[in-house]
């Protein structure tokens, strides 16, 4: 395990007290692989979003949840109740020393537990505090609730995904989240910097349905301009045809596409080569996709090609494809499940996935790495996730609290 | 009035180009950053040529690059003649930060490269963000976002049981790496502002998609479970969909975790019989009978309009969301309130809706300017940010290095 003094990362000399539950964890991750101390600041019993599956070997226990896991390594954790007078007595101290905070309360929580960004920054002008809300702090919705599932629809994602006749889709693994999350620390470092030039802190209002539609290259431009709604679909516009992107292999499916026109046609080459090769037999290696155009050609010999494709990407295994298509520069990729990322040669080549010693559970288990490469300041998982409340003695000792005085609030439900 | 900006005094040479980089440059343009951003007529960003076009299509009229390149400078530089490629040389000796999204290798046939870019700027930060990263045996493997997106697994775990896999029909990975892509930035500037040193980011857009899947890789890891694919069905709640409503491919998204979610969606669905039943009771027996129950929620669904279904929804208490299309955004009472769409007047295509981002920085909004027209600041650049002279300009012109 790498060391877990952040000495020399970037953020290494910032506190983060992190109030987030699913919709914002990431972003207190972000900040904490950067190298700030982020704390965790948990009700009793832990965060509720604790209690989000997949657990570990299935054992349903808000200390096993791998969900929670992949997104509060490098966090300590402490468990305060914030209902309580005494639990807020102790915040503010903690938000007093602290140089960010994020939280994911509903709109007006804080301020009703008189912890709100102007209470906070009369006692530390310097805090910078992120809010991240399914729909913002204000506005007709601000009060409306949204998981995963809701903030795909509202944002615009979902309709791009799945068939035509049938309902829409969201992408299996919570996208939303990750997305308001990823978000919301960009925010917060843009915010960052401004303090840096001025000592002031900032408050950053994150909206999840706004994070979902920044994703979006074209949807709502394609309305405002030709009042055009994009209808989703397994097939997809492309060039004045249909076009499909995925295919059957052997043991699953690849990625792979028609080209045609001027640049992009010569993509088809590589994979024209090699049908022609395998000596199949094959129109899509008799043709010059350059010189083809979506008005040259009909909807049924693009299905034909397609077919072609298809017949031909089926006498393989995903591997023995996707190592040919890499060899002759080939436009496919394997529709990888977990299994084959775990033995991609890439993230292998790079030492991309790490493994962390979970003491508490007597295993080892592997992460995906940092999000980025820093050539002077490499980031990794210094710490895994936390224990509930598994800092509580050495955080609050450091805030000045006597034993004693934790034992009371240990006793009063407090800690 | 507007304050000063967060990254006023900022200085990005932006080589970048299609959707991962530009989105990043977009939100330290409009926070202040001045983003030159070097592009080329021979070999225009494909994103200045993306539909829809407002007008006459052209080169200036996407209105997806005008989205994507607000309060941007454009300086065209024909980066196949060599004068030109001193010309970039010296943006990238000018800047705090060159950012790339070039196929792995690229950069350096110009001598664009970090090493060479730092002999002259030696506190320099560079970020390239490449589909699988700078290093490895597929470094230059040439691909689409969405194909990595597929590559990621992002399609692995989407679709219905009985048809292949799916996905979101966009290149999905590029929407993912610019938020990882400006706090790296971010986080270097700092360290540099602290110790003089620049660096190197190498940003693999399957690596930033991984984060997004990374609950999915633990389950694998601890569990041995690869996943599937169950189109919109979840282990934590019931009814969890998309049910279709009145009209043309009009969908409401309901979540019903807790019991007392489910107590408050009785009540919106005027609790008909069938919602007492014992099949129902638990979140267990929801779960068990999702089918079945999603059957009865569309009965209810399927009468009303989607946006009254969420109204009626919400109103009571239950996560439920309209499938926004591309009109429901626009006309989404929260976005609006939000001005999520900023409205910017562009010489050429007129008003054009341009995405703010997902966080208000509160006293300081964006300044959020027209995209430029390509090579539009190429006198500003040279003369004001570069200092070449009047004559050293002229010759520049006449050489011909901004065809």
């Amino acid at each position: 395990m790498p060391p877990t003094n952040a000495a020399g990362l970037p953020l290494s000399r910032y506190r983060v007290l992190d109030l987030t539950n699913e919709i914002g964890f990431l972003c207190g991750r972000i900040l904490g692989d950067l190298g700030a101390d982020v704390i965790k600041v948990e009700p009793p019993g832990g965060d509720p979003a604790r209690n989000h599956g997949p657990y570990y070997h299935d054992d349903v226990d808000p200390e096993k949840s791998l969900y929670w896991y992949a997104y509060n390594y490098n966090k300590r954790s402490v468990t305060l109740d914030l209902s309580q007078p005494p639990g807020r007595d102790v915040f503010a101290r903690l938000a007093a020393e602290a140089d960010f905070i994020v939280e994911t309360g509903t709109p007006g929580r804080m301020e009703a537990l008189g912890l709100g960004y102007e209470e906070l920054r009369a006692a530390n002008p310097r805090l910078l505090m992120t809010a991240i809300t399914p729909f913002g702090q204000t506005g007709p919705y601000h009060e409306y609730k949204a998981d995963d599932i809701v903030a795909v629809a509202v944002g615009g994602l979902m309709n791009l995904c799945g068939d035509e006749d049938r309902e829409p889709l969201r992408i299996g693994v919570p996208q939303a989240y990750a997305l308001a999350g990823a978000q919301a620390a960009a925010g917060t470092m843009i915010a960052h910097y401004q303090r840096l030039m001025t000592g002031q802190g900032a408050y950053v209002d994150v909206s999840m349905q706004e994070a979902v539609a920044n994703a979006l290259p074209a949807t709502q431009l394609e309305w405002f301009v030709s009042k055009e709604v994009t209808r989703r679909g397994d097939r997809h516009p492309y060039g004045g045809r249909m076009t499909r992107g995925t295919f059957p292999a052997k043991d699953g499916f690849v990625a792979s596409h028609l080209f045609w026109g001027v640049g992009p046609g010569a993509r088809m080459k590589g994979l024209a080569q090699w049908i022609k090769d395998t000596g199949q037999e094959t129109t899509i290696g008799d043709v010059d996709f350059t010189k083809v155009t979506g008005f040259s050609i009909t909807q049924e010999q693009v299905d034909n090609w397609e077919e072609e494709m298809s017949s031909f990407f089926s006498r393989f295994t995903k591997a023995e494809i996707y190592r040919e298509a890499l060899r002759r520069r080939a436009f496919v990729f394997p529709v990888s499940t977990p299994a084959d990322l775990a033995e991609d040669p890439q993230l292998k080549a790079r030492d991309f996935f790490k493994p962390v010693e979970h003491p508490d559970l007597g295993s080892v288990i592997d992460y995906p790495g940092p999000f980025c490469g820093f050539s002077e300041t490499p980031l990794s998982i210094r710490r895994p996730p936390p224990l509930i409340g598994e800092h509580n003695a050495e955080i609050y000792e450091a805030l000045g609290y006597s034993r004693q005085q934790l034992n009371d609030l240990k006793k009063a439900g407090v800690i | 009035m507007a304050g000063q900006l967060p990254l006023e005094g900022v200085k990005v040479a932006d080589f970048s180009w299609a959707y991962a980089g530009p989105i990043a440059t977009k939100q330290l343009a409009i926070f202040g950053a001045q983003v030159v951003k070097i592009e080329t007529h021979s070999r225009p960003d494909s994103v200045r040529i993306a539909l829809p076009f407002i007008g006459k299509p052209s080169r200036n009229s996407s209105a997806v690059f005008g989205n994507f390149a607000p309060s941007k400078l454009s300086i065209s530089l024909n980066l196949n003649m060599p004068e030109a490629v001193a010309v970039a040389r010296r943006l990238a000796a000018w800047a705090d930060v060159v950012v790339e999204n070039f196929s792995a290798g690229q950069m350096a046939t110009w001598g664009l490269d970090y090493a060479r870019i730092r002999e002259s700027n030696p506190g320099v930060i560079m970020l390239s963000s490449s589909q699988q990263g700078q290093t490895g045996p597929t470094a230059s493997h040439p691909g689409l976002g969405g194909m990595l997106q597929a590559l990621a697994g992002f399609n692995h775990f989407t679709g219905y049981p009985d048809r292949g896999p799916r996905g979101p029909s966009i290149p999905y990975p590029d929407m993912i790496a610019p938020w990882f892509s400006i706090v790296a930035i971010i986080a270097a500037l700092e360290h540099r502002q602290r110790t003089g040193e620049g660096q190197y980011l190498d940003l693999s857009q399957l690596e930033a998609s991984l984060q997004f899947l990374a609950p999915a890789v633990l389950d694998y890891s601890a569990n041995g479970r690869a996943g599937e694919r169950r189109a919109n069905a979840s282990d934590e709640a019931a009814p969890h969909n998309a049910y279709r409503c009145r009209g043309d491919d009009r969908w409401c998204a309901i979540s019903v975790r807790s019991d007392e979610e489910w107590r408050a969606f009785r009540g919106v669905v005027g609790d008909p019989a069938w919602a007492g039943e014992p099949r129902f009771a638990s979140l267990a027996d929801r779960i068990e009978h999702a089918g079945e129950l999603d059957e009865l929620v569309s009965e209810w669904t399927g009468e009303r309009e989607a946006e009254e279904v969420m109204r009626l929804m919400q109103e009571g208490g239950v996560p439920a969301g309209v499938v926004a299309n591309g009109r429901d955004l626009h006309q989404d009472p929260q976005l609006r309130h939000r001005e999520h769409f900023a409205m910017v007047d562009h010489p050429r295509m007129g008003t054009i809706p341009v995405d703010a981002p997902a966080f208000r920085i509160l006293g300081t909004p964006p300044d959020i300017q027209p995209s430029p027209s390509l090579g539009q600041h190429n006198e500003m650049v040279c003369r004001e940010l570069l200092q070449i002279s009047p004559e050293e300009y002229q010759t520049l012109l006449d050489q011909g290095i901004f065809s």
